[in-house]
């Protein structure tokens, strides 16, 4: 099992070192790193976008919430499609049109204000910092359960990779990376979806046999199995679709495309990708988990619970329907996957230090492309450090979970700001600040209050926040203070002017 | 159309959250089978493909209001 697992972990590596050389030879420039000179088709760009969506949320974490929780997980499939759709009638265009490398640039060109900048970097950075931390944690869980190595020790070699894919080869080399995993990975879950049917013998066998074995029988397909009280279902419904249409990382991706057009393109292309790969997983993946790993000493420990948790239950699945050939090239997938995804996060957090915390404009004109560059670089091998060193401490928190965090303060910072500045005119810069930290300072003081963190992590008896999911609170809360504070800020020449 | 598209893109995520959060309003052939197939899985597997779909027309709808925001500096 170790064997076929190490190779095709080798392979991976391997293939993605190789990509990462090819692009560090053609990104010598500022334009290269940050947006691959914005030659990427759209065809490629909604490869890459489902790619860089995909994360190991979607291979390992909602796997394995489907495994306990059930169809509820839909939420969770729903959502990311749904919110494309929108980004693609409302913001794909625009950000195309009035951005160059990250979003700061976009905010700074509708509202003319320099400090948007620094807002922008900082939320981009702590959202693709919890976002990474979901990656890494999955990560490690998969290469420890695999080779055996410490979930410290995975990390740690998760991390290292994800600093030299930047470091050397920028926004090519994560491209590419995307590009292949979106590939392996709709080739990976079509096969165990094959498999699972057949060695069931049948899709209405399979559905009966999940039936049969899960604890809550029928149950498992209706829905309630993840018990969800109606503020939570909706919270998090409208954290993730509103998240997504605000995640950093989705977003610079269309700064890598020529024009609009090819922006609209890629999107379209993605969300059919995503689409494709999310109704195999939803209809068959996790029923399939449910029939072949529940009750499979093999993949249990001796307390009951499934190794490596519940994140791990895919994993087991291609095991118990392809042995170990199986099990090993989809480990390699989920890596892969892992991997395409930490770099495009990582691209975020390194473009946001080095061209909006610390833009140019700041640090006198004397500074150059060069030491732009080398701050970029820098950026990328701290945010490495910081995220396995999170990614240490939340190692027992499911995935899906931690990015259902990130995809709240998104929800709250970068979509109310976005949306604000493109389709209303009145708002202000100073509106836009303050309705943007009121967004990231509510949704992480509720998150760390809500029972995810006060109680399961911080270990108090009870939380302070009733809800893991505080979408619903921070989102309309930054909608209401950049309202309020851009009507008291108007300037006296705009004061006339009517809503866009 | 941008408005109806998205109206209609919020209600379809939101029928999710609406069983999730209050699974008794859940249709009872949602709990069925259909050829042995959870009417559930069937239902949100068709919801799934209808967003592929709807992200086609909403690439069309998109194209043609890119020149209404390019006028108004957006």
């Amino acid at each position: 099992m170790i064997s076929i697992g190490i190779v095709c972990f080798l392979i991976t590596v391997a293939l993605t070192l190789a990509i990462t050389a090819w692009a560090s030879r053609k990104s010598s420039s500022r334009a290269a790193m940050y947006a691959a000179e914005s030659k990427v088709s759209g065809g490629q760009n909604g490869l890459a976008i489902a790619g860089d969506f995909m994360s190991a949320t979607t291979v390992l974490g909602v796997v394995g919430l489907f495994f306990t929780g059930g169809v509820d997980t839909m939420i969770y499939f729903i959502t990311p499609p749904a919110a494309m759709c929108l980004i693609l009638l409302w913001t794909a265009g625009p950000l195309r049109r009035l951005g160059r490398f990250t979003l700061g640039d976009v905010l700074v060109a509708k509202l003319a204000d320099p400090k948007m900048r620094v807002f922008s970097g900082i939320s981009t950075i702590v959202i693709s910092l919890i976002y990474l931390i979901a990656q890494l944690v999955g990560a490690g869980a998969l290469v420890s359960v695999l080779f055996g190595l410490s979930f410290n020790m995975s990390v740690m070699i998760v991390g290292a990779l994800m600093a030299v894919y930047i470091v050397f080869g920028g926004m090519l080399a994560a491209t590419w990376v995307q590009i292949i995993k979106a590939c392996l990975l709709m080739v990976g879950v079509v096969i165990i979806s094959a498999m699972s049917i057949s060695h069931a013998g049948g899709l209405a066998v399979l559905f009966a046999k999940a039936t049969a074995l899960h604890p809550a029988g029928a149950g498992l397909f209706h829905f309630g199995g993840m018990k969800l009280d109606p503020f939570s279902a909706v919270s998090l419904t409208v954290g993730l679709a509103l998240g997504v249409m605000g995640l950093p990382h989705l977003l610079i991706r269309f700064f890598t495309v020529p024009d609009e057009s090819a922006a609209r393109r890629s999107m379209v292309t993605a969300v059919a990708i995503i689409g494709f790969v999310f109704i195999l997983i939803f209809a068959i993946v996790g029923p399939a988990s449910v029939a072949f790993v529940t009750g499979n000493h093999e993949f249990l420990s001796a307390t009951g619970a499934v190794k490596g948790g519940p994140n791990m239950v895919v994993i087991h699945l291609a095991h118990a329907v392809g042995g170990e050939v199986l099990m090993g090239a989809f480990s390699a997938v989920a890596f892969a996957t892992i991997l395409a995804v930490v770099a495009g996060l990582t691209i975020a957090i390194a473009s946001a230090t080095s061209h909006d915390v610390f833009h140019p404009s700041r640090a006198g004109p004397q500074r150059s492309e060069a030491s732009e560059l080398w701050l970029f670089r820098l950026a990328a091998v701290v945010a490495a450090v910081v995220a396995v060193a999170l990614a240490i401490v939340f190692q027992k928190e499911n995935v899906a979970y931690l990015v259902a965090l990130a995809m709240t303060v998104a929800a709250s910072t970068n979509f109310p700001v976005i949306i604000l500045s493109l389709y209303w005119r009145r708002l202000t810069p100073t509106g836009a600040l303050l309705g943007g930290l009121a967004g990231l300072i509510s949704s992480v003081g509720l998150i760390v209050l809500s029972p995810g963190v006060w109680v399961r992590v911080l270990h108090h008896s009870a939380p302070i926040f009733p809800a893991d999911y505080p979408a619903l609170v921070s989102s309309p809360l930054a909608f209401i203070v950049c309202w309020l504070a851009s009507l008291a800020t108007q300037p006296s020449g705009k004061a006339a002017e009517a809503p866009a | 159309m941008r408005l109806i598209a998205t109206l209609i893109i919020v209600i379809l995520a939101g029928l999710t959250a609406l069983f999730a959060g209050w699974p008794s309003l859940t249709p009872a052939w949602f709990g069925g089978l259909i050829h042995g197939v959870p009417g559930s899985v069937v239902a949100m597997s068709g919801l799934l493909l209808a967003f592929v779909i709807i992200a086609g027309f909403c690439g069309a709808i998109a194209r043609n209001a890119s020149a209404a925001d390019r006028e108004a500096g957006r």
